[in-house]
């Protein structure tokens, strides 16, 4: 490899001022790939470049580290749930679900049916309104701007729901261990709902002529970051990411929580692998998301309490939980996330080891599939592996 | 920086003076907005910018590059390896530039009071013109805090980046107290050698 | 488009009445044909579709190698510090795609200078896991290249900041400072 040298003069006037110029490779040289970017979100990737392929990829996390599992060794339970939702910022009602059910497991509660309904029912406008949020990001980075300005505002008819119903806009501190917060507020919230749902569906035909079905996708993504069905399994790839390469492996069907074993639904899969296969599966989730919100609407929210009765509830800040632990994984959007919660009979968790799917999908999977693409398309496959860096970091 | 220098630009900027608040005008009216979406309230962002709070309306645009912003927006907590960025970030942009900071954590450490790894005093190391409390503040408040931070503009007191001119010492005295002595030579060299 | 068909085992595990007896539901098969495998292992049944295995620690790699062939998907490596006992527990939570069964497999080390072999050469996402599990719990992984400071800035990796014997507040008022303080009224007592 041949060197650039700095010219003497250059170099002597960049001491100067305190500065250092690197002798430049000719053909290779170092790309720093965020944290200041508009697709990594707080994600630094260091790509070592030649020409205008990569040839070595570096993922440098930890922008986002704040220390939440010893964070939550530190607050008593109930108070963590507006501690650790904060680790999945676009769809929050996840980390708050996994969480309250472990704990729910370990204490042994029969959560109400009621509380069980509304708890799916959050979860999947959670994951919902997550997808308009990826149509927007992976709408950008194509340079197709429209669907993500139309995917936002859908978005926001979720997030209005989502404030009458808990109070919060983003961060919503509803799911509770032992049920959830506060009821429904009434009737009109569910007709709301069920016309959101519907207004959605209508709409989903535009975001396929526009996105899904558009050449400009076709041809931006297909071929691009190809990985097959063992590598993924050995990389612990889960979700859309998974399903896109021939497995069909979803929490929902697989270890069913709350009502997904009643509900009927299909789970999308194809076999290329490639970025295009990862579009494609999201787009049909947002179908069956819909279509398990119309089944749950249908069903309606059964009476009964929606908190369970346990007089040691009264003395929340002293609340103990029986010694034990217990795992509890949802299906996000981005794919299995899970929590592992350590109980050693006090008022405060001994551990809680949360699992972002990012993680696995995120630092050697995205490492490996960066090889050899086009600067281009480094922002492609960072979207289409709906790579969300607080997962990461945590 | 040789005198000459000095000189030329207090010259041209007082042959200016008389131009100053068609100046104030047109930097209030085309604020840049670095987008560095740093920490959660970066998630409110594309509500604003998009349909339905839209903020292009006052001119306000989301721009990749740190030479052409005006307005930097700490949207969330920042831990030590993010500041180290933002400060790089923030000296690599023009004068005049105006920073807001959202939510509860760069104004006090928030929910993460305790954690080892988020900082707590955003303005002991950057100056601030603006701060948002809440978590996470509301798109109608962070329009707000653009509102005042205009109207600071248009008054000319947003003087954040005079004051990072004038008390550079202190600031760069905290910085090395957190980072420890050096950090831009040994972070930052790489990056110094394209500014 | 190839939808999912995949048939699922409708099997209700029945109630575990003695520890040693495996009822025949697919976890205890599972379990049965990984004991004969690894018998240093002891294997049992928490509830369905959850299954539990204790190893020892030093044939940890040879245990998660037997069981890779049924657990296709390594979840996550978890480090528990139980500070009284001087022990960090590693817990490798496995998945089984084909058998939809979760599998804790424990296992306990010593706090001094704890050690462990890599599992990168059967799961190479185990990296990342070990990578973080040294980075916040000083576990060395002996195999795994790519040790070191990761997320953390390297000022806090040399002090492991999830270890239970690491002081937080104290951490936190030497670097930012003591004007934080969350003192109630009366200005004795922290408040969270």
């Amino acid at each position: 490899m041949e060197k650039v040298e700095v010219p003497r003069e250059l170099r002597e006037e960049a001491r100067k001022h305190d500065m250092y110029l690197h002798p430049i490779d000719k053909d290779t040289y170092e790309l720093f790939f965020g944290p200041q970017h508009m697709a990594t979100e707080n994600f630094s990737i260091i790509l070592k470049m030649d020409g205008n392929r990569v040839e070595k990829a570096i993922v440098n996390p930890g922008f986002l580290h704040r220390g939440f599992e010893k964070l939550a060794e530190q607050r008593p339970y109930f108070t963590n749930i507006a501690l650790l939702l904060r680790i999945c910022v676009p769809e929050s009602d996840v980390p708050e679900n996994i969480y309250s059910m472990a704990v729910d497991e370990i204490i042994g509660w029969e959560v109400p049916e009621r509380a069980i309904w509304i708890r799916n029912v959050v979860l999947e406008m959670a994951r919902l309104s997550a997808w308009m949020f990826w149509i927007m990001g992976f709408g950008n980075e194509i340079g197709l701007y429209t669907p993500g300005q139309w995917a936002v505002a859908y978005r926001e008819r979720f997030l209005r729901l989502f404030e009458e119903l808990t109070g919060g806009r983003v961060y919503h501190i509803y799911t509770v261990p032992g049920g959830v917060r506060r009821d429904i507020p009434g009737d009109h919230w569910l007709r709301q709902l069920r016309d959101t749902v519907e207004y959605l569906k209508s709409k989903l035909k535009d975001f396929d002529e526009i996105l899904f079905d558009n050449y400009i996708t076709f041809e931006r993504t297909e071929g691009v970051g190809v990985m097959d069905r063992k590598f993924a399994l050995k990389h612990a790839v889960t979700g859309p990411n998974l399903r896109a390469t021939g497995v069909p492996y979803d929490v929902r069907k697989d270890d069913p929580y709350y009502l997904y074993d009643q509900l009927d639904f299909e789970i999308p899969v194809l076999k290329e692998g490639d970025s295009l296969a990862r579009v494609l599966v999201r787009r049909y989730e947002i179908e069956q998301d819909l279509y398990i919100l119309e089944q749950l609407l249908d069903m309606g929210p059964p009476s009964g309490p929606y908190m369970v009765k346990d007089p040691k509830l009264k003395n929340l800040p002293r609340f103990k939980v029986p010694k034990g632990d217990a795992y509890a994984h949802v299906e996000s959007t981005k794919g299995d996330f899970g929590a592992y919660v350590v109980s050693d009979g006090t008022h405060k968790p001994y551990r809680v080891h949360v699992r972002g799917p990012s993680q696995s999908h995120g630092v050697t999977v995205l490492e490996e599939l960066l090889r050899g693409a086009r600067l281009a398309d480094v922002p492609v496959i960072l979207k289409t592996l709906d790579n969300c860096p607080p997962d990461i970091d945590r | 920086m040789s005198e000459r220098n000095d000189d030329f630009i207090t010259y041209e900027l007082q042959e200016f003076k008389l131009f100053e608040p068609l100046f104030r005008w047109a930097r209030k009216k085309s604020l840049w907005i670095v987008a560095f979406c740093t920490g959660c309230g970066g998630i409110e962002m594309p509500p604003l910018a998009t349909a339905r709070y839209d903020f292009e309306r006052f001119g306000i645009m989301p721009n990749p590059a740190p030479r052409m912003g005006d307005l930097f927006l700490i949207t969330g907590y920042v831990t030590p390896k993010t500041l180290k960025r933002i400060i790089i970030t923030y000296e690599m942009m023009q004068d005049p530039k105006y920073v807001m900071i959202h939510g509860s954590c760069p104004i006090n450490g928030g929910v993460y009071w305790d954690s080892y790894n988020v900082v707590k005093q955003f303005d002991k190391y950057l100056p601030v013109d603006v701060a948002i409390a809440g978590c996470m503040p509301r798109p109608e408040a962070v329009m707000d805090g653009i509102m005042e931070i205009m109207r600071k503009i248009e008054s000319g007191k947003a003087d954040g980046w005079k004051r990072y001119r004038d008390n550079y010492e202190w600031y760069k005295k905290n910085q090395d107290e957190l980072f420890g002595e050096g950090w831009r030579e040994k972070e930052g060299k790489r990056w110094l050698a394209w500014i | 488009m190839d939808m999912n068909e995949k048939p699922k085992v409708e099997e209700k595990a029945e109630e575990v009445a003695e520890a040693p007896r495996l009822p025949n539901t697919k976890e205890g098969r599972l379990v049965k044909a990984i004991l004969e495998k690894a018998p240093y292992a002891e294997g049992s049944i928490r509830r369905e579709r959850r299954v539990e295995f204790k190893v020892p620690a030093d044939r940890i790699h040879e245990f998660l190698e037997v069981a890779s062939e049924k657990f296709e998907i390594l979840i996550q490596i978890t480090t528990v510090d139980w500070l009284k006992e001087g022990e960090f527990e590693l817990v490798y939570q496995l998945w089984s795609v084909s058998e939809s069964v979760h599998a804790f497999v424990r296992t306990r080390i010593p706090r001094e200078n704890a050690e462990m072999p890599t599992v990168m050469d059967i799961w190479p996402v185990a990296e990342t896991y070990e990578r973080e599990a040294h980075e916040f719990f000083g576990i060395i992984f002996k195999g795994n290249p790519r040790l070191g400071p990761f997320i953390l800035e390297p000022r806090e990796y040399e002090k492991h900041p999830f270890r239970k014997d690491f002081n937080m507040i104290g951490y936190v008022k030497m670097i930012y400072g003591e004007d934080f303080d969350r003192y109630d009224e009366s200005k004795t007592n922290y408040v969270i």
